[in-house]
């Protein structure tokens, strides 16, 4: 896939969504065969791609679930895991918010997201996501698992949804936490302004330990410092850029940045 | 870092369906992995679910069928704690695969494992329990009668006694143990057990009698008493069985042990044995004797034998 096959790949995931919202799941040829795709991205530096613009709620999960899969495989090749787990953390991250996306998943368009019935809909979403990637088949599994732990923190004891088991989420599942953290940190979101790649690099650490597995958060800081890490930028204004991840200073830094904690 | 768990254990995606309360296809293939391979990880999973998922329970029953039970049960180094916790999760629907196999173990201790575990369902068994009486083989009447015992109240309209002649002698004696707690039928058990031909019958039997002396058991206990071909031990039972009762009715059999001799001389003492001192003894704790009797412990109270003289008087000072 070329820089321009991105746009391709928001298209495919696009149709895995419409899958999920018709039948109810999710094809897992497909899914795997766009993972591949994404896969195949090359790592030169100065890659650009479109995304459609982010006029609703789907548009902005279409483009993070495919940022979220771009990211979770760079940090999993990065961490030197074998080609088997790169494409399962292509498949979870691309998959891991299919759950804002079933019917009745997301709260309804006009409702204040700080209202209580919008609250319910985001606890809900990781369980939907899962049962929808469970009914999907036995290749989805794994997906099912990540969709369902990857608002939980690391050590599986706050977050949501509540665990009757008490456990660790699995090690992708907190992958797929950091990189999805990440990338909803760049988003311009209701409650909050988007950051800069720069200023959410900064913020990443306060997060670690609480709740994300602080390993994978400095081995993701390794990783988006290095020159091969791209996602497609979330942006409202088309087109969406495949942007360089260098922390360098005067790249996207914010002086206007504020900790604060990040409702996830 | 290590890579990640290859790929996904499958009692995660138990647990997970177990929390969602929805399992498609690809759970129940973790169960049956889990099952085959390790499973006291899905027993310890299946434990701590909440007690009213449906996800766990069909789970159970997918896991814990008759196979896989005599496939633990039958092991020739058994996983005892597994198998612990298989039959703690056994409930009295499926009990009856726990009953075949008490019939069906070679193994002791295993019996004694599913015995006990049977015995805490007994109460809600009770009537299969007594469907399994009609078994062919007799242990495994036997081992349903033992059942059976061990419940405080037996199945309405079912009675011990319908077993009490059983062609095989465990039967009887088991049934007729049985009936012993029944005070109506207390006294037909106890002269059953004394006319076994069994020697653990006839030993519980002597014990019941020791304990309450039914006057229909008298003339039994006498029989044996006189009987020289039965052991003196179970002889000198039979006559302190007579002794306890301490009626009218066994006053004559316990003179006639004790004494020996034709028309001339009635009142001989019979030789020494232990039935005789039994019957002494038993004799001189009798409230209220008639001439003849009185006449023998007094002859036993002259004897030139110390162990006949203690029988009536007491140990005696050695000073």
């Amino acid at each position: 896939m070329t820089a321009h096959g991105l746009d391709e790949g928001s298209d495919l995931v696009r149709e895995l969504h419409t899958e999920a919202v018709t039948r109810g799941v999710v094809p897992p040829s497909e899914a795997l065969e766009l993972v591949e795709r994404l896969e195949g991205i090359p790592a030169s530096p100065g890659l650009q791609a479109t995304a459609h613009p982010l006029d609703s709620e789907a548009e902005y999960t279409t483009v993070h679930c495919l940022n979220v899969a771009l990211l979770a495989m760079g940090l999993g090749r990065h961490l030197a895991y074998g080609r088997e787990e790169v494409l399962a953390l292509g498949l979870a991250g691309l998959l891991h918010d299919v759950g804002r996306v079933r019917p009745g998943a997301t709260a309804p368009a006009g409702v204040d997201p700080a209202s209580p019935e919008a609250r319910a809909s985001v606890l809900r979403h990781p369980s939907e996501g899962a049962r929808l990637l469970l009914d999907s088949g036995p290749e989805l599994a794994l997906a099912a698992v990540v969709a369902y732990e990857h608002h939980l923190d690391w050590q599986g004891k706050t977050g949501y949804p509540r665990l009757h088991f008490p456990r660790h989420p699995h090690q992708l599942s907190r992958i797929v936490s950091v990189c999805d953290t990440f990338d909803s940190l760049l988003t311009e979101r209701s409650y909050r302004s988007a950051l800069s790649p720069a200023a959410a690099g900064r913020y990443l650490p306060m997060l670690s330990g609480a709740p994300l597995d602080p390993d994978l958060v400095t081995g993701f800081l390794d990783y988006v410092g290095g020159p091969f890490a791209r996602i497609a930028t979330p942006t409202t204004s088309p087109p969406a850029e495949l942007v360089e991840l260098g922390w360098l200073p005067e790249t996207g830094f914010d002086p206007d940045f504020e900790p604060r904690p990040v409702r996830l | 870092m290590e890579p990640p768990q290859r790929l996904l254990a499958p009692e995660r995606l138990l647990m997970m369906a177990i929390e969602l309360d929805h399992a498609p296809a690809p759970v129940w293939a973790a169960i049956d992995e889990l099952a085959a391979e390790r499973l006291r990880t899905l027993i310890e999973v299946l434990r701590l679910a909440p007690s009213n998922s449906w996800v766990a329970n069909d789970a159970w029953h997918r896991a814990i069928d008759a196979d896989r039970l005599r496939e633990l049960v039958d092991a020739d180094d058994p996983d005892l704690e597994t198998l612990e916790r298989v039959l703690a999760g056994i409930g009295p629907p499926d009990a009856g695969v726990l009953l075949d196999l008490l019939t069906e173990s070679d193994s002791l201790a295993t019996r004694k494992r599913l015995f006990a575990r049977l015995t805490e369902l007994a109460p809600h068994i009770g009537d299969e329990i007594v469907r399994r009486l009609r078994d062919p083989r007799w242990y495994g009447r036997r081992n349903m009668l033992a059942l059976l015992g061990e419940l405080d109240a037996w199945p309405r309209r079912w009675s011990p006694a319908e077993l009490s002649t059983d062609p095989h002698p465990a039967v009887r004696r088991e049934a007729l143990k049985l009936m012993l707690r029944i005070p109506e039928h207390r006294a037909r058990a106890v002269c059953g057990l004394l006319q076994d031909t069994e020697r653990r019958a006839l030993s519980l039997g002597l014990a019941a009698a020791t304990e309450e002396c039914p006057p229909e058991a008298v003339d039994l206990l006498a029989a044996i008493g006189r009987d020289d071909t039965t052991s003196d031990e179970l002889r000198v039972m039979a006559v302190r069985a007579l002794g306890q009762s301490a009626g009218e009715p066994a006053l004559a059999p316990l003179v006639e042990l004790t004494r020996r001799g034709s028309g001339l001389a009635p009142n001989r003492l019979a030789e020494k044995s232990p039935v005789l001192l039994a019957a002494l003894q038993a004799l001189s704790a009798f409230p209220d004797l008639p001439g003849s009797a009185r006449k023998l412990l007094a002859r036993a109270a002259a004897s030139s034998d110390p162990d006949i003289r203690a029988t009536v008087r007491g140990p005696e000072d050695p000073a």
